[in-house]
């Protein structure tokens, strides 16, 4: 009878838990600015909210089968979802998409025009014009040129 | 290493399954059989011990939930109050000194931590180029790349 | 359990008789949450399509997606704790499974369109 008790309590506050996190998820995926802040959104509150969610039903139902299920869900959660979305970013800054105003700074886009050679017009709208574009000439040591020019 | 920690999962559940019995005590006995072997190899071998490394990794582990649940409170935070507080950047990060296996758990560990996601490794995997949040001040979002980078080298891979 | 969110999604009604006798008095309480739960699941899906509907781009379009079918798996796993069956956990499984295969697909296409276009 405790351990039922104590059970659903936790099976309480873990549904709750993940149930919030999931529903913060969506909301930030309709509020955030751009995609790569909504992936943000997307990645970190689905994985959050469906280990929440698996561990409510470890400790409600509490069975073999059911925690077997439960730990591969959560894993798969933990594995598939950074994946997902990092795959996803990769992509949309292959296909140019526009990034937020408020970015300070893309420096995939500067080391990738590096990389081609090209002329610094081509670069996007409102992003080469900031003095905070080129945090790279602070620290020296992180200057990828040289190694991008070794490999070529 | 995590790999011996694998092994030693694997262990246990031949253990389990080699005695039909998938009760919780037995399982319990088949990862104290597999850690008491492990660690006897792991006498023979230099290095840190195995119950040392153990010790690191579920450490790591608590550190991990730790700023996972974090991530999440930012993200809340930041849906729930007015006005939006970002000051995203695309940063590039030096992993030069990890191999493929660290860099993929590195990578999706970035993407967990609280403002980063990882957009794109560079051809000859020595950059990272990380989406970072709050990054007003450049320094300081590279500081906890480098904390995380450091600590999965350390407690992890060590 | 009439009336109830949850069992509009599921064939089965009642609890399951095995676990019956040995209900803890906290059930009711558990049971509201997880209707509250279902709700809060509902109004995030309608979220995401608003986002897959209105996104300016194709990636804010498949990321709502992905995040479509984690609300899915959700909410199979709020039937799982409500009906107390085992069943149900595969059904969430297999929906993490093919979202994460069509996110994949999804932005192999993105990334193949640019290159496309390019060329």
């Amino acid at each position: 009878m405790t351990w039922s008790l104590l059970g659903d309590a936790l099976a309480i506050f873990f549904a709750l838990c993940g149930m919030f996190f999931m529903f913060v998820g969506a909301v930030g995926i309709v509020r955030f600015p751009d995609a790569y802040n909504r992936l943000h959104a997307s990645s970190k509150c689905s994985t959050l909210g469906v280990m929440g969610l698996a561990l409510a039903a470890v400790f409600h139902v509490g069975t073999l089968a059911v925690t077997t299920k439960a730990i591969m869900t959560i894993v798969f959660a933990l594995v598939a979802a950074p994946v997902g979305s990092h795959m996803l970013a990769k992509a949309a800054h292959l296909n140019g998409l526009k990034p937020w105003d408020r970015q300070l700074s893309d420096e995939l886009q500067q080391d990738k025009e590096r990389r081609e050679g090209k002329s610094p017009c081509n670069a996007p709208r409102g992003m080469a014009a900031s003095p905070q574009s080129r945090p790279a000439r602070r620290d020296p040591g992180s200057d990828p040129t040289a190694r991008i020019s070794a490999a070529v | 290493m995590i790999y011996a920690f694998l092994l030693n999962i694997l262990l246990t559940v031949v253990y389990v399954m080699l005695t039909a019995n998938t009760s919780t005590p037995n399982v319990i006995i088949g990862f104290a059989i597999g850690f008491f072997v492990i660690s006897l190899y792991g006498l023979t071998r230099p290095g840190p011990s195995y119950p040392g490394k153990v010790w690191r990794l579920f450490h790591f582990g608590i550190y991990f939930m730790k700023i996972l649940v974090q991530a999440n409170l930012k993200i809340a935070w930041e849906c729930i109050t007015p006005g939006l507080h970002q000051t995203p950047r695309i940063l590039r990060h030096d992993v030069s000194d990890l191999n493929d296996t660290q860099l993929t758990v590195l990578a999706n560990s970035i993407t967990l931590t609280p403002g980063t996601l990882v957009v794109d490794v560079s051809d000859d995997h020595n950059w990272l180029y990380v989406h970072c949040m709050y990054a007003q001040d450049r320094s300081a979002a590279i500081a906890e790349l480098r904390d995380l980078h450091d600590r999965l080298k350390q407690e992890v891979f060590s | 359990m009439n009336g109830s969110v949850l069992s509009m999604l599921s064939l089965a009604h009642g609890p399951a008789p095995a676990l019956a006798a040995a209900a803890s008095p906290l059930q009711p309480a558990l049971f509201l949450t997880l209707e509250i739960g279902a709700v809060l699941a509902i109004v995030g899906m309608m979220l995401c399509l608003y986002r897959m509907v209105r996104g300016p781009h194709l990636a804010d379009r498949v990321l709502s997606g992905d995040t479509l079918a984690y609300q899915v798996v959700g909410l199979v796993i709020l039937l799982t704790v409500r009906m107390e069956s085992t069943t149900y956990l595969d059904g969430a499984l297999v929906v993490a499974i093919i979202g994460f295969a069509s996110t994949l697909a999804f932005s192999q296409y993105i990334g193949n369109l640019n290159r496309r276009s390019n060329a």
